[in-house]
């Protein structure tokens, strides 16, 4: 049922992107999105294209994974592309279907804010795709630590995080567990009529709320148990490790920046 | 109902990092109102083999035959929804798929979905709850304010109230104490035989297969190991050995017994008592042959 589902995106692998730090692929993303954002010229897009590209072949990553997490913002691209494309009534007129007519810029800036959501798509799949979830909450509590001077509960977001993210296989199998009991049972999820369906969720939907309350309810005690306290001192199990290539990745990522943003017009 | 399966496969995760195949080209048959316990490690592909017998999974290649249902890779959500009327499933923890207000609401909600008459089977309730061993006070309780071995008591009527031909039993008594487990399996066997329904019961506990199944099925790695009446499964004691599965307590006793005393009992089921009795019985025969 669920069989087909990555948890989390993460796909497993030994690749470059696989082994380089959370907080610098966290950092590069960051970047890059800037970069996305400012770019403004085809050069600058063909450059980040080509950037992407290479991050992409380090990854190792088959392109139906990619493809899988892009497929969702499809319609959203092709969406935000007709309203630019229409509604912007700037330059020459290139071509008129009966009341709607296509400007040349408002046609120039659809297509930016395609290339730029699929971009931002693109290099975020491939972030969460090499990174797993666990990394990724790390990273993010390191990079907001700094605000635990204005009272921000930089450990107890990241916590939170891990938590819901620790959970969220065994949700699933809840779900999967439940939903085969009650098919077992004759309910059926995905045919017949609305009231039928409508009853078969609150079937599956009962059970799995009392099930998360009960876990998490057992989860708190068992924290208790063992003297949890958000504020105290904590070592980690899986330390981050800073290399020399993830310096030499930031730089590289750095330089692009500012390369691209020179490349403005 | 009589179940057969025909060279089934089954891989999970199909064309990802994660493939792994559970059930390697099983065959294997249930005769009608027979108790078979299938015993296996973790993993072994035991809980993916019986959720293709009420169409949970359907067989990557095979067939799986339900009565007068088949089903194959290329069957149709009909074809699968009328074999599945047929069969009954108990899951682990059945309790965690109760949902309704009251307890009769809960024990409907399957009839209902078979299209089974309501006011028949409104009727039935009472004594199904007596016999998985509550009373008719019951039914007016949400399920959420029982304990849990009453829990798992009303799940377990919820899926008998469809009352199905095949019944298949996913380690039913996991988490109860001792009492509790064996109040749960005598009542699967009473309703077996009392409705000749075909039950196949996945175990983990060789002293559960032992006392219950007149056939035991061991797998390991998604295949089928060895497949035979408990006393002939009990002979390969060595080879149980290796897939870290052991033969009950009560077995290597009588069988030390035998060994020791040169008899040979009946059963290898036999109570305390009663193997005390047929020892004697025994011995004073091999008194009377030796005197002769």
């Amino acid at each position: 049922m669920f069989e087909h589902v990555i948890i989390g995106q993460y796909l497993p692998g030994r690749s470059i992107l696989h082994r380089m730090d959370a907080r610098a692929k966290l950092a590069s993303v960051f970047f890059l999105i800037a970069a996305i954002f400012l770019t403004n010229s085809w050069t600058g897009y063909a450059v980040l294209g080509g950037a992407a590209a290479v991050i992409y072949l380090s990854s190792g990553v088959p392109f139906r994974y990619i493809r899988k997490g892009m497929a969702p913002i499809f319609l959203l691209v092709l969406f935000t592309f007709f309203i630019h494309a229409l509604f912007t009534r700037e330059g020459d007129v290139l071509l008129s279907l009966g009341a709607f007519q296509f400007y040349e810029d408002g046609v120039i800036q659809g297509l930016f804010i395609a290339l730029r959501l699929l971009l931002l798509v693109f290099l975020t799949s491939l972030l969460t795709l090499t990174t797993s979830p666990i990394e990724l909450t790390d990273a993010m509590e390191q990079f907001l630590s700094p605000l635990n001077r204005f009272r921000f509960p930089a450990h107890d977001v990241a916590m939170m995080m891990s938590i819901a993210i620790r959970f969220i296989p065994t949700l699933m199998q809840e779900t999967e567990k439940i939903i085969k009991a009650q098919t077992a049972r004759g309910a059926d999820f995905s045919k017949g009529s609305l009231k039928d369906r409508a009853q078969a969720f609150v079937a599956l939907l009962v059970p799995l709320f009392v099930r998360s309350f009960k876990r998490a309810e057992d989860l708190a005690y068992a924290m208790e148990a063992r003297g949890y306290n958000s504020g105290a001192e904590r070592t980690k199990l899986r330390q981050l490790i800073w290399k020399t290539r993830d310096t030499a990745a930031c730089v590289l990522i750095v330089v692009l920046v500012a390369a691209l943003f020179l490349l403005r017009e | 109902m009589k179940v057969l399966l025909k060279n089934i496969e089954h891989t999970y995760m199909k064309k990802t990092p994660f493939e792994k195949k559970a059930l390697a080209n099983v065959n294997v048959n249930f005769e009608k109102g027979s108790f078979t316990a299938i015993i296996g490690h973790t993993g072994s592909g035991k809980s993916t083999l019986v959720q293709h017998i009420n169409g949970l999974l359907k067989p990557h290649s095979g067939q799986v035959t339900v009565g007068g249902h088949t089903i194959d890779a290329k069957s149709k959500r009909k074809q699968i929804k009328a074999l599945r009327e047929h069969t009954g499933m108990v899951f682990q923890y059945p309790e965690h798929q109760l949902f309704e207000e009251t307890v009769e609401k809960d024990l409907l909600f399957g009839p209902r979905n078979a299209g089974k008459e309501e006011a028949r089977t409104k009727k039935r309730l009472p004594e199904l709850l007596e016999l998985v061993g509550l009373d008719k006070s019951f039914l007016e309780r949400s399920p959420f304010e029982l304990s849990g071995g009453q829990m798992r008591r009303v799940a377990i009527a919820g899926v008998l109230a469809v009352e199905p031909k095949v019944l298949i039993l996913d380690e039913p008594t996991a988490g109860l104490d001792p009492q509790g487990q064996e109040e749960i399996l005598s009542l699967f066997k009473t309703w077996q035989q009392q409705y000749q329904t075909t039950t196949i019961m996945i175990t983990h506990q060789m002293e559960e297969a032992a006392r219950l199944a007149d056939r035991i099925i061991v797998m390991s790695e998604g295949q089928i190991i060895m497949e035979g009446p408990p006393s002939v499964i009990y002979e390969k004691q060595a080879e149980l050995q290796t897939l870290h599965l052991d033969v009950p307590e009560q077995v290597k006793v009588l069988k030390q017994i035998e060994q020791e005393m040169g008899v040979t009992f009946s059963s290898y089921h036999l109570k305390p008592e009663e193997a005390a009795v047929e020892l004697e019985k025994r011995l004073q025969q091999k008194k009377g042959d030796t005197d002769v």
